[in-house]
């Protein structure tokens, strides 16, 4: 059932005591507002081919899909203290110069398999810095991916409002509808 | 904002959560014309609960707070963009903490009902009885007896989900079906049954409408719909807060006026009357004094913050607090025990997994000490108990397999979880009292909270982490961790007492209608006045005393006695 049906059903139930709030309404909300970003062109198109590298869309969808690129950006922007939000731009230079260095491209035209290979040095690097970028971006990738709209309702079988416990069904049993 | 011209009322209830909403309905339903004194802000149900329903998607930081944020909060524990709203700022009222405590206050319209986890399970006499059984605290002046209805009376209007489980130390409820359990703590009750006879698990009995009859009809509230989002604020109404229930029960008589913003500074008390004739406050916003006035005051501003109020209403007769001849107000404070914590996963069951979400969970009642002292520490614990089967997605590459991993998760091995609702023993050293010189930005003085555990409440925590070790090990659980987390007194969000009630006025503040002894006409109904804690979630109590005593307030009043 989703949200717009069960409010439906609720002022009726209820003889139509609730007000529906004017949020609730005009709620199309899509998945990431626009904001102002304090990341640069250069810096936006690196971060994005990052997390188009962490989870590539293949046949199906991916980070980018599901603008998980615009997510990273507002969460960084907004959640992370300065010094680390310093470290991520840093390192999105660090990682165009070594694309370069290494493929005589830009990060973003870079083979899928190279960039995993750029990412992955980093993952597995000595220095705090460079790691510490690797698992945030990986992290705050996943993050984005599991919690946008397409993911979670149609591969993760979601629901606000599931309106049903089961505490004991077979596996084999398809999701309730 | 109600207009302030009308100063007068029959009734003054302090405090808009839980108990005080239901102080204001039985007032109101009876005729009188009641004034509630909130000191938040108003929170209309449905219309202000903005994060209500919302999906994870639908938050700008998928639920991480911004360093924007979170700049006046620095004092809160777990913040979270879903339930923002509700959290205390630091500047709101500082206390200071003689000792380590954590006080969760709710300080808008509902309070703490918005924000509750809405486990009601019912005392018994094993609990009414227990201090003069086991010598500590005093005598409660009540018994089941004269609860048992009482109970009957709020169960049925707030709506409770649960069984009809016959067990004598937790009497039944008026109940609707109760959420599943799922299979894990299924498996684990018959396990229980086979090997700790004494120990029965069942769904918790909790405030949710899962068969709404017509007085939740004409509350306008439905069916929980298991969206597991409760701590919003519920737009089905479906779980019981004093936004959906009471308050707009007590509206919809027209005897009710609330006035939010309005901080109480302390009761009046007439030296000539020799009565209780107002509350003075705060304006939230002018910083303003004003007067209300009424014949009934229902004292409900949470158990600390009522100690405080009385505390700070001296006035020639009472020089050390409302009603304070014993000078024990404030003493005797006491809170649940939530130390323990166990977790633990098993491997069998694979053909199984839940389907849906669950508000609820379950319990183990008390089982130690209860027909009769029998461990080397006072009283017990009640256990809650939570377990499902996790879903599970290597993450330890990048790229397609990755994509592949998170989007096909595997069901993973099944997972239970458990905690400990301890009763702690009422000390006088356990107090909170009024600071001589440091005040908040109303004026109002600091509240010092001076509270520590005991070795009663160590040894309890020992025998916790050492039985639920054992009744994981008898189950088959693997991977078992049972630990004393440390947390200090007031993490269980259940702080009582300081204001108790008793027999003798010479021991206790309140008689067995909740009135101060040496003030008839002010009643402390919230968790102030209790005498001991029991080891159950103590809401539906603090509920079922409240309507208890405001219709005795009303019979009262009828008589020309207050």
């Amino acid at each position: 059932m989703n949200r717009r049906k069960a409010l439906k059903n609720i002022a009726i139930v209820s003889g139509g005591l609730i007000t529906l709030p004017q949020w609730i309404v005009s709620c199309g909300m899509s998945d990431t507002a626009i904001h102002q970003t304090s990341f640069s062109i250069a810096e936006q198109k690196i971060l994005a081919s990052i997390t188009d590298t962490i989870i590539p869309a293949g046949n199906s969808i991916g980070a980018l899909s599901v603008g998980v690129d615009k997510f990273l950006q507002k969460l960084i922007d907004d959640c992370y203290e300065t010094d680390v939000q310093d470290n991520v731009k840093a390192q999105l230079k660090a990682l165009e110069d070594s694309a370069k260095a290494t493929n005589k491209k830009s990060f973003a035209d870079c083979m899928q398999a190279q960039r995993q290979e750029l990412l992955l040095n980093l993952s597995s690097s000595a220095k705090k810095e460079e790691k510490d970028f690797f698992d945030l971006v990986k992290s705050e990738t996943i993050r984005g991916f599991n919690t946008s709209q397409k993911v979670m309702q149609e591969y993760l079988g979601y629901k606000v409002a599931p309106g049903h416990f089961y505490g004991s069904v077979d596996v084999n049993t398809s999701d309730h509808a | 904002m109600p207009d302030d011209n009308k100063r007068t009322y029959d009734a003054i209830v302090i405090g808009s959560g839980a108990s005080g909403g239901w102080a204001a309905k039985e007032l109101c339903d009876k005729g009188l014309k009641t004034l509630i004194l909130e000191r938040g802000r108003n929170v209309e149900h449905v219309k202000d609960y903005p994060t209500a329903s919302k999906a994870p998607w639908e938050f700008d930081h998928r639920g991480t707070v911004s360093i924007e944020q979170r700049k006046n909060l620095q004092g809160a524990r777990n913040l979270r963009e879903e339930t923002l709203h509700w959290v205390l700022k630091d500047d709101e009222q500082p206390f200071i903490q003689e000792k380590p405590f954590r006080w969760v206050r709710g300080y808008h319209v509902g309070g703490k009902s918005l924000l509750w986890a809405r486990q009601t399970q019912r005392w018994s006499d094993f609990d009414f009885e227990g201090p003069v059984r086991d010598g500590f605290a005093i005598d409660w002046p009540i018994r089941y007896k004269d609860m048992e209805e009482w109970y009957s009376y709020v169960e049925k209007f707030a709506g409770i989900a649960g069984n009809k489980d016959g067990l004598p130390e937790l009497p039944d409820s008026e109940v609707m079906p109760a959420f599943e359990t799922s299979c894990i703590e299924n498996y684990f009750k018959e396990s229980l049954q086979k090997n700790f006879p004494d120990r029965h698990l069942i769904p918790a009995r909790c405030a949710h409408i899962t068969d709404p009859q017509q007085i939740h009809i004409e509350q306008g509230r439905s069916k929980c719909q298991n969206q597991t989002m409760c701590n919003r604020g519920c737009i089905y109404g479906a779980y019981f807060s004093s936004n959906a229930s009471t308050i707009p029960w007590a509206l919809k008589t027209g005897n009710l006026t609330i006035r939010p913003h309005s901080v109480v500074h302390s009761i009046i008390y007439d030296d000539k009357k020799t009565k209780a004739t107002g509350v003075r406050i705060i304006d939230g916003t002018t910083k303003e004094m004003i007067e209300f006035h009424a014949n009934v005051i229902f004292v409900n501003a949470s158990a600390l913050n009522s100690n405080a109020i009385l505390l700070n209403s001296t006035s020639n007769r009472f020089p050390n607090g409302l009603g304070n001849d014993s000078g024990l107000l404030g003493k005797f404070v006491s809170w649940h025990n939530y130390r323990g914590k166990a977790n633990a996963s098993f491997e069998g069951l694979r053909d199984k997994k839940t389907d849906g979400r669950s508000p609820s969970y379950s319990y183990v009642p008390r089982f130690r000490n209860v027909f009769k002292q029998e461990m080397d520490f006072l009283r017990g614990y009640a256990i809650g108990v939570a377990g499902g089967r996790g879903t599970f997605s290597n993450t330890d590459m990048i790229g397609d397999q990755l994509r592949e991993n998170l989007l096909k998760p595997e069901l993973g091995d099944w997972y239970i979880s458990t905690w400990m609702m301890g009763e702690c023993v009422p000390l006088e050293k356990n107090h909170v009292r009024l600071s001589k010189d440091l005040t908040d930005k109303y004026g109002i003085p600091q509240l010092i909270v001076s509270c520590e555990w005991s070795e009663n409440d160590d040894k309890m925590v020992a025998d916790y982490v050492e039985q639920v070790k054992l009744m994981f090990e008898k189950a088959g659980f693997i991977n078992i961790k049972a630990e004393d987390t440390q947390s200090p007194p007031g993490s269980d969000i259940h702080e009582m007492g300081g204001v108790r009630m008793g027999h003798d006025p010479k021991t206790s503040l309140l008689n067995k209608w909740n009135q101060l002894h040496h003030c008839k006409n002010v009643f402390v109904t919230d968790g102030a006045c209790m005498t001991s804690t029991g080891s159950q979630n103590p809401t539906l109590t603090f509920m079922a005393i409240t309507a208890r005593a405001a219709n005795y307030a009303i019979e009262e009043l009828k008589k020309g006695n207050l």
